[in-house]
């Protein structure tokens, strides 16, 4: 336990500036895992508490499913666009190969759960002293978004610092096509695609905070798309 | 093929190392055949719709190979008539090469169509996601393509117009080619067919009719 924190206290100094980078090496793929499931439940755990602030029908089974719905939607939005990204950068001449890519995408998801889970006390306070479910929901889109912006920002760092020192290792090597700024391009693209699938499926996977009034159930019904969903509840909010 | 395997060869195909021409057409079948069964899942809730997704699993691949077929020839006597058909085998492995990477690409954007079906995306938009991915994989084989004419650049200039008279051609072929055997995601109102009972038209027309029709 101690060593976990430890780990995670490093990688999350080598997000500051003027810290060395953390090497993907260091961060074994169980270890990061682990850390997303225990970080990611905690934040999970805290949106579940609406429902049993609400004192809806089944409002601990929330808090149940959002604790294993949180981590889980980090990791399929991976599972959903970590192919692209990985062949693309092969085929535009990236350095990096397919672990070293896995463990460094899979480090800045723990930053994202890290600095989510930081938030979830004030989650917590705010869920638990409010009646009105559009602020919650909103409240939580802004977290896990400051919280999502932390960790891409890490990643796209990490990232970039990465390819300079391979890339002066490449020059060396005449069969290395001019690889760097090409692959950190293709990957500034993916970052959107990522931030978008991570959207939506975060949407797919609803309920996570549980509307009141309605039982609870592990999915809902699919219909529209989050963003229309977003404006809708924006509206809501505003228009009273 | 393993994951060391995989590795191994997209990283020969970015290096413009010579993948043999059996290697990039087992990867252009398979590959291709993956993808289509990805794409001929849209709407996918009944056996008979599943039948789509074999459909389409023979014939992407198809597509990629007989609209390159059909180029060839007449590349071929360009390249001649240009005076540069000796090095014609080169040339051809760089095709090749650039087909198998357009395949793995596509590929590795299916999660992300798959992702996008499971959304509920509508037929339309679904159709307009195919050809932005057609259109990322092309860019992606291309490029591909682009690193195994370099050393064929250097050695005479006038390759780099022959590159781009292949884009031109193919691209000319590889559209219609692909409205020709159509349908491969399915209008969900449709019956499921292997090719459309209809006359044969352009493709190019109804594209800037379906842009039209989303946007509007």
């Amino acid at each position: 336990m101690h060593s976990l924190f430890e780990k995670l206290d490093t990688l999350l100094r080598g997000g500051g500036r003027g810290e060395p980078v953390p090497r993907p090496a260091d961060f074994s793929l169980s270890l990061a895992l682990r850390l997303i499931g225990a970080l990611g439940g905690i934040y999970g755990a805290c949106m579940g508490l609406f429902a049993v602030s609400g004192a809806a029908p089944g409002g601990f089974l929330q808090v149940l499913a959002s604790f294993v719905k949180l981590p889980a939607l980090y990791l399929l939005t991976l599972l959903v666009a970590f192919p692209a990204l990985y062949v693309f950068s092969a085929l535009a001449g990236s350095p990096l190969r397919f672990l070293s890519v896995l463990r460094l995408l899979l480090a800045s998801i723990v930053v994202m759960v890290a600095v989510s889970a930081s938030f979830a006390p004030i989650l917590a306070f705010f869920t638990l002293s409010t009646s009105s479910y559009p602020f919650v929901v909103l409240l939580n889109v802004v977290l896990l978004g400051i919280a999502g912006g932390i960790g891409l920002r890490f990643l796209r760092r990490t990232l970039e610092q990465l390819m300079t020192m391979t890339d002066e290792a490449a020059l060396a090597d005449p069969r290395f096509p001019r690889s760097g700024s090409r692959s950190l391009d293709i990957f500034r693209i993916w970052l959107v695609i990522f931030a978008l699938v991570g959207t939506q499926m975060g949407w797919l996977l609803r309920p996570f905070i549980g509307r009141p009034g309605l039982a609870f159930s592990f999915f809902r019904p699919r219909y529209s798309n989050v963003f229309q969903a977003l404006v809708e509840h924006l509206v809501k909010l505003i228009g009273g | 093929m393993s994951l060391r395997d995989l590795e191994r060869r997209l990283l020969e195909l970015s290096r413009g190392e010579a993948l043999s021409v059996r290697a990039s057409l087992t990867t252009i079948a398979i590959a291709g055949g993956l993808d289509g069964v990805a794409i001929g899942s849209f709407a996918c809730d009944s056996l008979e719709r599943a039948k789509l997704m074999l459909f389409a699993g023979i014939k992407l691949p198809f597509l990629l190979l007989a609209s390159a077929t059909l180029c060839l020839p007449g590349f071929f006597v360009i390249n001649a008539v240009a005076g540069l058909s000796h090095v014609f085998t080169r040339t051809l492995r760089a095709i090749v090469a650039g087909q198998a990477a357009l395949a793995v690409a596509l590929v590795s954007l299916s999660p992300l169509l798959l992702f996008a079906y499971l959304s509920g995306v509508a037929h339309a938009p679904a159709l307009l996601l195919n050809a932005l991915a057609f259109a990322c994989a092309s860019a992606c084989g291309q490029a591909v393509m682009h690193r195994y004419y370099r050393v064929l650049i250097l050695e005479d200039p006038r390759h780099r117009s022959m590159l781009a008279v292949w884009v031109l051609l193919y691209a000319l072929v590889g559209i219609q080619m692909g409205w020709l055997l159509r349908p491969f995601v399915g209008d969900p109102h449709a019956p499921v067919t292997l090719f459309r009972p209809e006359p044969v038209s352009n493709a190019y027309l109804v594209l800037v009719q379906l842009v039209l029709e989303v946007t509007r």
